[in-house]
């Protein structure tokens, strides 16, 4: 898989200016607050339009000049620290209507399994705690069969063992599925354990790209 | 939720009302008017309904395309007006049916209407600009010595109705309306109740007198027709009500009917 | 109890403030919607207009509507070319004035309740692939419904207790014109006190049950929703 981007955004404090090439499957964003990983990848999302003067994957244009593909036939969804689910839906719900939107053939069940969700299927996402709401969100998002998944901190809220458990979960669908994973964290650790390949922002631009397959990735470490 | 589909339901249903025959007259014929379209109802069958308002109202309305055919007006102003915008295809017309007489009530603790108007605290009449009672009624405050002070102590209400209104009400001690709002005693048995109770109250209240008709210019009530295809009984109505079997009735609604 | 000409009215003011609402209703969700979604100067200019029958006396909106509704302006004509009457003096014509007084009462219950569903949550619905439709019936509908049922009991109410604009532009004319409002005046002026007591207590009375009705109504899935959420 390949992701080409290009984005230019000067907003009142904060210039935005990255060209990028992705190939990895998995590809950790780091950065400090501030740094423009979030924009990064809802820009990708295509939720940024102003933002991004160029995106395209796999030959396939997404954004360029005036030209924007429709979010729906993007499939690239993009999950916030705060997951967002429909208040007037219970996890069931709202797992059958991503199901039912996205036209998927997952099985539903295994899903709901591999989450360990069924405790949860009768309730609403404001009955949720936020742990509980982000794996929701997880879930619902590989169900929909994604080309790409970006998550923004979309973990932060699991506590270690059951952060370990989903992170396999979602190893596994990702090799079933294959698709391309933009993953921002604040933990190096996972990041180095998971990921193929590191960004590494500051101010808006691209202080690092790293192959971590690669001999030269205790350089990474060093550098950080 | 249901209830409310319910409902609508019903109101499409009932979305056709049955148009019956309506016509258009002054305020002043708001307690007679209704007596005489019983008398009518009960000789022909044909039931009339009408629509009350200033005749400078109606007028109005019915230039902006209000569906009357009968206009019973208090003032020939308006209906000749109506008159002169009819295109000849319409065969409009108009004529007189009475002349109107302005009456002054006052309240029993005045000795005279002279001593009402110059002690009152208030003086209700119609608006001038477009109730003809009400311009008669300012005609004859007008050429009174004592115009200056009685100026400042007008109330204009809508229309005649409502000087009766205000006066029973006690909103003022003297009033000038039609005499038509005031019937004779004959006439008066034949209103409703409660407007009866209403009229006795008026009058252990006050003394009513028939202003001198050389205070202010006469009040030529006239009608105007156009034949409308969807109420063909209407120019019935009229000439029954011109019909000489009626003068009586005219004439105790405080009428001054000529004599063809 | 009630004589037929008054019957008449009550049903005809109930009619009229169940036509003008839902239609109301139903032509400016979509406005309301586009302005619930952003800010701009187009969006600002149509707010003020469309909330100028709050703040204008229906003097004015009455005027124009004359103006308008006679049956030879140009309105008129146009009506004329697609084989309809002229509406002045007429139910459909009430119908349209009631719309237009009531459209602040509308609209902006609308567009707040539209407003609360956050944008974020329509991408995201988006790029699962749900398309229009979907959005509309399993997303917006379900989460704006309290709004437009608030939206509802405003106009009904507010048309209820219309006057001023039906005393210019109506003609008083019983079965399509004559509102209970006007009915009520119509007995005050013929000294009928008895009757115009016991329509205006009717009146009282009818407004009070269809609100508390209807907030009963909107408590109930309030409380529901709440029943739902309360067992965090």
């Amino acid at each position: 898989m390949s992701l080409q981007l290009k984005l230019n955004w000067l907003a009142s404090n904060f210039h935005l200016q990255l060209e990028l090439e992705l190939n990895n499957h998995w590809i950790g964003v780091y950065g400090q607050s501030g740094s423009g990983k979030t924009s990064l990848l809802k820009a990708i999302a295509g939720l940024l339009p102003a933002a991004t003067a160029f995106c395209s994957l796999d030959g396939e244009l997404w954004q360029h000049d005036c030209f924007q593909l429709a979010l729906s036939k993007r499939k690239a969804l993009y999950l916030a620290p705060d997951a967002v689910l429909m208040p007037h839906k219970t996890a069931l719900q709202q797992l059958q209507l991503a199901s039912h939107w996205s036209q998927s053939t997952v099985d539903l069940k295994q899903m709901i399994q591999d989450f360990e969700l069924e405790p949860l299927l009768a309730l609403y996402p404001s009955q949720l705690s936020s742990g509980q709401q982000q794996k929701l969100a997880l879930a619902q998002a590989l169900i929909a069969k994604p080309r790409l998944l970006l998550l923004d901190e979309a973990l932060a809220h699991l506590d270690h063992q059951q952060k370990a458990a989903v992170l396999q979960k979602l190893k596994l669908y990702q090799q079933q599925q294959g698709f391309m994973l933009l993953w921002v964290s604040h933990q190096m650790e996972d990041l180095c354990l998971y990921c193929e390949e590191i960004i590494w922002l500051k101010h808006g631009q691209l202080q690092r790209q790293q192959q971590l397959s690669s001999p030269h990735s205790n350089q990474l470490f060093y550098a950080i | 939720m249901r209830g409310l589909k319910l409902i609508f339901a019903c109101v499409l249903v009932s979305c056709h009302v049955s148009a019956s025959q309506l016509i258009a007259a002054a305020s002043d014929l708001r307690l007679v008017l209704p007596v005489l379209l019983q008398q009518y109802l009960a000789e022909t069958g044909v039931s009339i309904e009408p629509v009350f308002a200033s005749s400078g109202k109606l007028s109005q309305q019915i230039q902006h395309g209000a569906p009357f055919s009968l206009f019973l007006a208090a003032d020939s102003l308006y209906t000749n007006n109506l008159l002169q915008q009819c295109s000849p295809k319409q065969h409009c017309q108009t004529g007189f049916y009475g002349q109107g007489q302005l009456v002054i009530w006052y309240h029993h603790r005045f000795q005279t209407a002279e001593q009402a108007l110059k002690h009152s605290q208030h003086i209700a009449i119609a608006d001038p600009n477009h109730a003809p009672y009400g311009k008669a009624a300012l005609a004859y405050l007008q050429q009174h010595a004592l115009w200056p002070e009685l100026e400042a102590k007008i109330r204009r209400s809508d229309n005649a109705a409502l000087v009766l209104h205000m006066l029973s009400t006690g909103q003022a001690e003297v009033g000038l309306i039609g005499h038509a709002l005031m019937p004779e005693a004959r006439l008066q048995q034949l209103l409703p109740q409660s407007q009866q109770q209403q009229l006795q109250l008026l009058q252990k209240l006050g003394r009513t007198e028939v202003v001198p008709a050389q205070f202010y210019p006469p009040i030529r009530h006239s009608w105007f027709y156009r034949p409308e295809t969807k109420q063909p009984e209407i120019k019935d109505f009229l000439q029954w009500i011109l019909a000489p079997q009626q003068q009586q009735f005219w004439t105790d609604a405080g009428f001054k009917v000529e004599h063809h | 109890m009630l004589y037929p000409a008054e019957w008449q009215a009550l049903w005809l003011t109930i009619k009229l403030a169940l036509f003008s609402s839902l239609l109301l209703l139903l032509l400016t969700a979509p406005l309301a919607w586009w302005l619930s979604r952003g800010q701009s100067a187009g969006r600002n200019a149509i707010n003020a207009l469309l909330t100028l029958p709050l703040v204008l006396p229906p003097t004015v909106l009455g005027f124009y509507l004359v103006l308008l509704l006679s049956p030879d302006s140009w309105f008129s004509q146009l009506l004329r070319l697609m084989g309809i009457e002229a509406l002045a003096f007429r139910f459909e014509g009430l119908v349209l004035a009631s719309m237009l007084y009531s459209l602040p009462f509308v609209v902006q219950p609308l567009q707040q309740g539209f407003g609360q569903i956050a944008q974020d949550l329509l991408n995201q619905s988006k790029a699962f692939g749900a398309n229009n439709w979907q959005l509309v019936t399993q997303l917006i509908w379900p989460l704006s419904r309290p709004a437009l049922f608030s939206a509802f009991i405003l106009s009904f109410a507010h048309t209820l207790g219309e006057f001023g604009i039906v005393l210019m532009i109506g003609g008083n004319i019983p079965g399509q014109t004559q509102l209970l409002s006007m009915l009520i005046y119509d007995q005050v002026e013929s000294l009928n006190y008895a009757r115009a007591h016991l329509l205006s207590g009717l009146l009282l009375l009818f407004s009070f049950s269809v609100l508390f009705w209807l907030y009963q109504q909107q408590r109930g899935q309030q409380q529901q929703g709440q029943q739902q959420r309360s067992q965090k």
